[in-house]
């Protein structure tokens, strides 16, 4: 889901790095001081998910986790897709720094909104599972919808584009959504304190 | 208990992190490409090996002035013409939406490292030889010369090419160097925190 350096221009370079500032400080701001292993943990997954990789027919495809992500960080999602994504420019010339900006936005952006429409979900007692694939499934659809918006400044047809990316992003989406599934599930028996449960002892990030 | 839940969560996504650990940034695009003559051949792929098939090449100049357009095959290889006065250019594909790869090459040819009065003296030998044997002429053993090196020389482009293509991927050592950095920030974050509170 990289966006590739040399691609995009300077104005939709600059709003990326703006977005992508706003919210690291934002996130920042919003992270207690006992959520910071949290956050680096989701930064360390981050980094390695698109390690993770599962054949699928022709090609392969790796798992983006931004659903997930924001709904265990919230807004802390931007830091930690700042610092993933920064080491993977750095240490895979995966990206680059040019784009860093645009693609922490494109990325974490709709990870949050899909991580705290599901965390709304989630109080509103919708079952877990539910939740976890909206989050997941959301965040990928978002992140595809994204980046077809940052490639229609380039000169290309936002719609061919979105739809072609949104197309190819389904399966994706699926798994992503299953597996967030999952996990969620999981979690909401073991340590709902993870998934914004405001009555969970644990202090919970907003 | 709730912690024994999380790090088991996150112990069970590293093993299989680690198991699956294989070249799969399917997105990352590498061009691989190389000289010659008045062509410039090459093959484009993802890092995870798939090809980039049927995709837009360019052959551009240093200023990024488009001079030959073409289009790779199904496995994602491209022969362009390039003119042979052209000593620095790069080539440049485009495969799908926000992906993009390029190569920077310069010519290096002896041909073209010759001055013309270098290449006179070869004219002039050539044809002292040629008019001593008579029958061997030397023009057409030096395009066949040619040839004979391009294709014993094949196989080692091919395995460059391999080379480049296991290099552009991610090693054991790049992902566990990264944890390792993202462990140390939020030491770093830690540290910072807990000095700030034990100043209050």
């Amino acid at each position: 889901m990289h966006i590739s350096e040399g691609v995009l221009s300077l104005p939709v370079l600059a709003v990326g790095v703006s977005v992508a500032a706003a919210g690291t400080v934002y996130g920042i701001r919003k992270l207690p001081f006992e959520a910071v292993p949290r956050c680096g943990i989701v930064s360390a997954a981050l980094f390695v998910a698109s390690l993770i990789h599962i054949n699928l027919g022709v090609s392969s495809v790796h798992l983006v986790l931004n659903g997930l992500g924001g709904l265990f960080l919230g807004w802390s999602l931007f830091p930690a897709y700042l610092v993933a994504l920064l080491l993977q420019a750095v240490l895979f010339q995966f990206g680059g720094l040019v784009v860093l900006g645009v693609n922490t936005t494109v990325m974490a952006g709709p990870g949050v909104l899909a991580g705290l429409f599901a965390r709304y979900l989630l109080s509103r007692q919708v079952p877990p599972p539910l939740c976890g694939f909206i989050a997941g499934a959301g965040g990928v659809i978002g992140t595809a919808l994204a980046v077809a918006g940052a490639l229609v400044f380039e000169g290309e047809a936002f719609r061919a584009t979105a739809l072609l990316l949104v197309g190819t992003n389904i399966p994706i989406a699926l798994i992503e959504g299953t597996v967030t599934a999952f996990i969620v599930a999981f979690l909401s028996r073991t340590a709902p304190g993870f998934l914004g449960n405001s009555k969970a002892r644990r202090p919970d990030i907003r | 208990m709730k912690t024994r839940g999380f790090f088991t969560l996150i112990c069970i996504m590293i093993i299989f992190g680690g198991l699956w650990i294989s070249p799969a940034w399917a997105h990352k695009l590498s061009v691989f490409a190389y000289i010659e003559g008045e062509t410039v051949k090459g093959e484009a792929y993802f890092v995870d090996g798939t090809p980039v098939k049927d995709s837009a090449v360019q052959v551009q100049d240093s200023d990024g002035t488009v001079l030959v357009e073409g289009v790779t095959d199904g496995e994602g290889r491209f022969v362009l013409p390039v003119p042979g006065d052209l000593k620095t250019f790069s080539v440049v594909v485009s495969g799908g939406p926000g992906h993009k790869g390029e190569m920077e090459l310069t010519r290096i040819d002896s041909e073209e490292g010759r001055s013309p009065g270098q290449e006179k003296e070869v004219e002039g030998n050539r044809h002292r030889e040629t008019g001593k044997n008579g029958d061997v002429d030397l023009r057409e053993l030096d395009q066949a010369l040619r040839g004979i090196v391009r294709e014993e020389t094949d196989s080692i482009k091919r395995q460059l090419l391999r080379m480049n293509q296991q290099l552009s991927k991610p090693g054991l050592v790049e992902v566990f160097g990264g944890i390792g950095y993202i462990v140390g920030f939020v030491g770093i974050a830690l540290w910072a925190g807990n000095r700030k509170r034990k100043g209050n």
